[in-house]
């Protein structure tokens, strides 16, 4: 635990692995923090407790944890105020992705993600990277695994519609284990939906959405800055875990500009997938390490293996023997489970004595953010939880956290996905309550506001 | 054509003898091609190391399974998507696909055109047996008018599918079809189609017995190839000419009979494949400037006085709303990097429909020198309308006291408004300093800068001078001057 520029109190988890580097932040959204604990409504401010001429009542500290190349959003920034760039979000994930090593785009157009695979068609080819527009996004996702196996960084990016395609080539990369990012920029659906609307009605598909058990990694930035981190984590993750990680934000996320400070890429921390070194007779691309992660050698680097979508041994070679085939199950599963702690992450923020602790993602997040300064101002306890790895979803965190609290809201541009999820980590122990928007528009302040009125915490135990 | 004599090769060399028994059926085609592959790598003196096979999923797919290269053995019909991929990524590889027909026809017929198209530096073998062998014998689209299958016992009532035509007509560079009956001639069909640069398209006529033999009573193995024999007019590679397409492909004969078709290299080109496209491409376009929209920081100017003489009270929310293609957006944008440049904090959301043009359009910018938490405004300090519909859509969203631009000339305003209102002639004005109405966007965004101060002029300046709107910096100042000049004469 330590106490940060504006006294918050963070804490980072414990990092794990080998690496002798501290962790360096990768970005910082302002100065001091982008959304600090503490908001003093000036003179000027016309916020609504402002204008009821109350005090706001400080809210209390941010709890952070984070795992080793994301920074949480209040990180310190540059020493100077001043400066900083005006950022998209998706421009932000596209120069994230190139800091980070991406060398390899494949995608199909669609809104609103088509601004990452402009920014990646300028960048790329420069750089002695690979830009490929594809038939569709099965091809994309095709195209990407064949790149990283390979050996290059490589990503796509794109929306519901677009996600639901790549489906089928998430599974096979989650069982074959090849290192991809995956962006889907979520819009209203289900279908075609509300091409240019924001929702995040892609919180299972990112999950649960190709067949069978799969580990999966989802990371849901809720700020430019944040979108930039996420990405490189993303990568990292990807290349640690040998396993796709898929970066879920909203269109509100993608299309705002925010001014950030982008770190000097030379700075980051950057993660590789492990690859062998000892003989290419007898490598076991699929070998059960200690580690739980083997290492993936480049097609073409002088060893020779197979890659199949079907159940396979150590080898990589199809089997069907009821103990080989639960051994690769049970180590994909772990493989997750054991680094769970480096790759779990969340925010906190004035959670110590809320009544209510909100849940949020993405843009949602960022309303409850507003809310919750708000109904401070009135002296209600009101705190935020945001999961910044939606999967594997932070719920022994959350219980930890939310567990003191009266009662939880959950805040989501769906009809109730994320929500499920919460009442399971919560165990029946706390009342959880929705506070939902599904109609191609952004939850707003008020809805929670509305809510937290809706469902006053005294007798709310339902 | 050359028939080269079978070289003494040692298929051990090349093949996973920890994956035998393969599962392939006695008589089947596929083995024949895959010892054909072999023997063409060998005559070609290629590496192990240095050839990727990827397939699909079907019987012939799995023949990748048991050849000790780098093997890749991908999903229903995508092989090539992968292939795509590994090839552009690592072009040093040599790569060979392997599908059949119904992977690489039925469900990857998209992936096959376009790899065609792209004329990717892959060679295709598509095993065609007519008949899906894996899943049981059901019929595929290569199956032949009034041949059977588990699932036309009455006989195959839709045409078949030319596969050479098909991979002829998408762009393929080089497109052959050779038999397992003539392993021979097969050989040198892979030869030739490794030899070629760009997409190669090989399709053999393999023989399923297990399936579309039994099925048809074409008999085992051997009789299946005594059948292709017959049927076969060897073309030879002086059938390159693109005039020989028309006889091309099956010709149908209804009842049963296995139908005639022709063998050989049938077209041939020399075109520069996609991977040496894109490495020219890269060539000719060095690095650009890393960071293109960076705002130069202005220093000194945090907390400035603005131009209208008043300090900054902020955070302010503006809204600028009109019509797709008026570029609302862009003052917006110019705005929040104004205010950026200044030393400020901002954020900048926007929103349109799935217009293009003419749409309904918007921009929301939120400048303050502090956090923003919330990057959208559901209320806002300030409006910028240029259309009656904007205005109409969004005044109730203005805070009592808050200020009002609008086109003086499209928007009618109400008496007794509880707005701070300016109706000005906005692209009028546009019309007369500029000989255009597309400068409207930046005559407001002086207005509103110079109305509300939430960005010092100068910033603002700046923030053009960086962007270019409409590509002349002289232009859109004069522009944003006439703006901020006509909004400063109706304080
Ligand atoms: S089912 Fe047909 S295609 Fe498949 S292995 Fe057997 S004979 Fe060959
Ligand atoms: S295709 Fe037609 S409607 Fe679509 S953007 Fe172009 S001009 Fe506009």
């Amino acid at each position: 635990m330590r106490v940060d520029a504006a006294g918050r109190r963070v804490s980072r988890s414990r990092r794990h692995g080998a690496r002798a580097e501290p962790a360096r932040s990768a970005c910082a959204s302002a100065p001091s923090a982008s959304w600090p604990s503490v908001r003093l409504a000036g003179a000027g401010a016309r916020t609504r407790c402002a204008s009821s001429g109350r005090r706001p009542a400080p809210a209390a500290g941010s709890v952070n944890c984070s795992a080793p190349t994301s920074p949480s959003l209040s990180t310190r920034g540059p020493e100077v105020a001043g400066g900083g760039e005006l950022v998209q979000g998706n421009q932000a994930c596209a120069r994230a992705a190139l800091d980070a090593g991406c060398r390899f785009y494949a995608g199909y157009p669609i809104t609103p993600s088509s601004e990452i695979a402009e920014a990646m068609a300028i960048a790329l080819p420069p750089r002695g990277g690979v830009f490929l527009q594809m038939e569709d996004e099965i091809a994309s996702m095709g195209a990407v695994l064949g790149a990283s196996l390979a050996g290059r960084k490589a990503m796509t990016a794109s929306s519901g519609p677009g996600f639901s395609l790549m489906q089928e080539h998430l599974g096979y990369a989650a069982f074959t284990e090849i290192p991809c990012v995956v962006v889907d920029v979520m819009r209203a659906g289900p279908s075609t939906g509300l091409p240019t609307s924001p929702a995040q009605g892609d919180v299972m598909q990112a999950r649960w959405g190709t067949h069978g058990d799969h580990p999966i990694i989802v990371l849901a930035p809720a700020s430019v800055a944040e979108v930039y981190a996420l990405t490189v984590e993303a990568f990292n993750l990807s290349e640690r875990y040998r396993t796709p990680v898929i970066l879920l934000y909203d269109e509100v996320v993608g299309h705002v500009r925010e001014r950030v400070w982008l770190p000097d890429p030379a700075t980051l921390v950057l993660g590789e997938r492990p690859r062998p070194g000892g003989p290419a007779a007898g490598y076991r691309p699929y070998a059960a390490t200690e580690s739980g992660v083997p290492p993936l050698a480049d097609f073409g680097s002088g060893y020779r293996f197979h890659v199949t979508g079907l159940t396979h041994d150590e080898r990589g070679y199809p089997t069907q023997e009821a103990a080989e085939v639960a051994r690769l199950q049970e180590r994909l599963c772990a493989k997750l489970e054991r680094g769970r702690q480096e790759i779990v992450s969340w925010e906190a923020t004035g959670v110590e004595d809320a009544e209510t602790v909100v849940v949020a993602i993405g843009i949602a997040a960022r309303a409850a953010r507003r809310a919750m300064t708000l109904a401070r101002a009135r002296g209600e306890r009101v705190g935020l939880f945001r999961p910044r790895t939606l999967w594997p979803f932070p719920d022994r965190e959350l219980a930890g956290i939310a567990g003191r609290a009266r009662r939880v809201v959950v805040a989501e541009m769906n009809m109730g996905q994320m929500l499920g999820e919460v009442e399971r980590a919560l165990g029946g122990r706390v009342p959880v309550l929705p506070c939902l928007r599904a109609d191609g528009l952004p939850l707003m302040p008020e809805d929670v506001l509305a809510s937290l009125e809706r469902q006053a915490p005294a007798g709310a135990s339902r | 054509m050359s028939m080269v004599a079978p070289e003494q090769i040692d298929y051990r060399q090349y093949l996973r003898l920890d994956m035998m028994p393969h599962i392939l059926c006695p008589g089947c085609g596929h083995g024949i091609v895959l010892k054909a592959i072999l023997r063409a790598i060998h005559r070609l003196g290629l590496r192990q190391d240095e050839v990727v096979f990827v397939s699909g999923i079907g019987c012939s797919s799995r023949i990748v399974g048991y050849v000790d290269f780098c093997t890749l053995h991908t999903t229903h019909g995508r092989p090539l998507t992968f292939a795509t991929g590994l090839k552009l990524a690592r072009p040093e590889l040599t790569v060979i696909v392997i599908t059949g027909d119904g992977d690489g026809l039925a469900i990857g017929g998209n992936h096959l055109i376009h790899a065609a198209r792209r004329n990717v530096d892959l060679t295709c073998l598509l095993l065609n047996n007519a008949v899906y062998g894996m899943t049981g014998g059901q019929g595929a689209p290569t199956t032949p008018e009034g041949m059977r299958s588990s699932i036309t016992p009455g006989g195959a009532i839709e045409p078949a599918f030319d596969a050479c035509r098909l991979a002829l007509g998408a762009g393929a560079s080089f497109v052959a079809r050779g038999l397992t009956a003539q392993p021979l001639q097969l050989d040198d069909l892979i030869v030739q189609a490794m030899q070629h640069r760009g997409f190669s398209f090989l399709e053999v006529a393999s023989d399923c017995p297990e399936f579309f033999g039994r099925y048809n009573d074409l008999g085992r193995g051997p009789e299946m190839l005594q059948a292709q024999r017959s049927h076969v007019q060897w073309l030879g590679a002086k059938l390159t000419d693109k005039s020989f397409v028309p006889g091309l492909g099956l010709d149908v004969p209804h009842g049963g009979a296995a139908p005639a078709f022709d063998a050989g290299v049938l077209h041939r080109e020399e075109r520069p494949d996609l991977g040496a496209l894109l490495a020219r491409r890269a060539a000719a376009s060095p690095p650009r400037a890393r960071r293109p929209e960076i705002v130069p920081p202005a220093a000194g100017t945090a907390g400035a006085t603005a131009g209208n003489g008043s300090s900054f009270a902020g955070p302010v929310r503006i809204r600028l709303a009109g019509a797709g293609g008026q570029g609302i957006v862009l003052a917006g944008l110019l705005l929040a990097e104004a205010a950026v440049a200044a030393g400020r904090n901002a954020t900048h959301a926007q929103a349109y429909g799935p217009e293009s043009r003419g749409g309904a359009s918007k921009a929301e910018v939120i400048i303050s020198d502090g956090e923003i938490e919330f990057p959208c405004a559901d209320r806002v300090d300030a409006l910028v309308a240029l259309t009656r519909v904007a205005c109409d859509r969004y005044l109730s969203l203005l805070e009592p006291g808050g200020t009002l631009v609008v086109d003086g000339d499209e928007v009618p305003l109400a008496e007794g408004m509880d707005f701070a209102c300016h109706a000005l002639p906005i692209t009028a004005t546009a019309q007369r300093v500029l000989g255009t109405a597309m400068g409207a966007n930046l005559v407001a965004l002086g207005a509103i800068v110079a109305l509300t101060g939430a960005v010092p002029l100068e910033a603002a300046e700046r923030a053009i001078a960086v962007r270019r709107p409409g590509g002349s910096i002289e232009r859109a100042l004069r522009a944003f001057r006439a703006g901020s000049g006509l909004a400063l004469r109706h304080r």
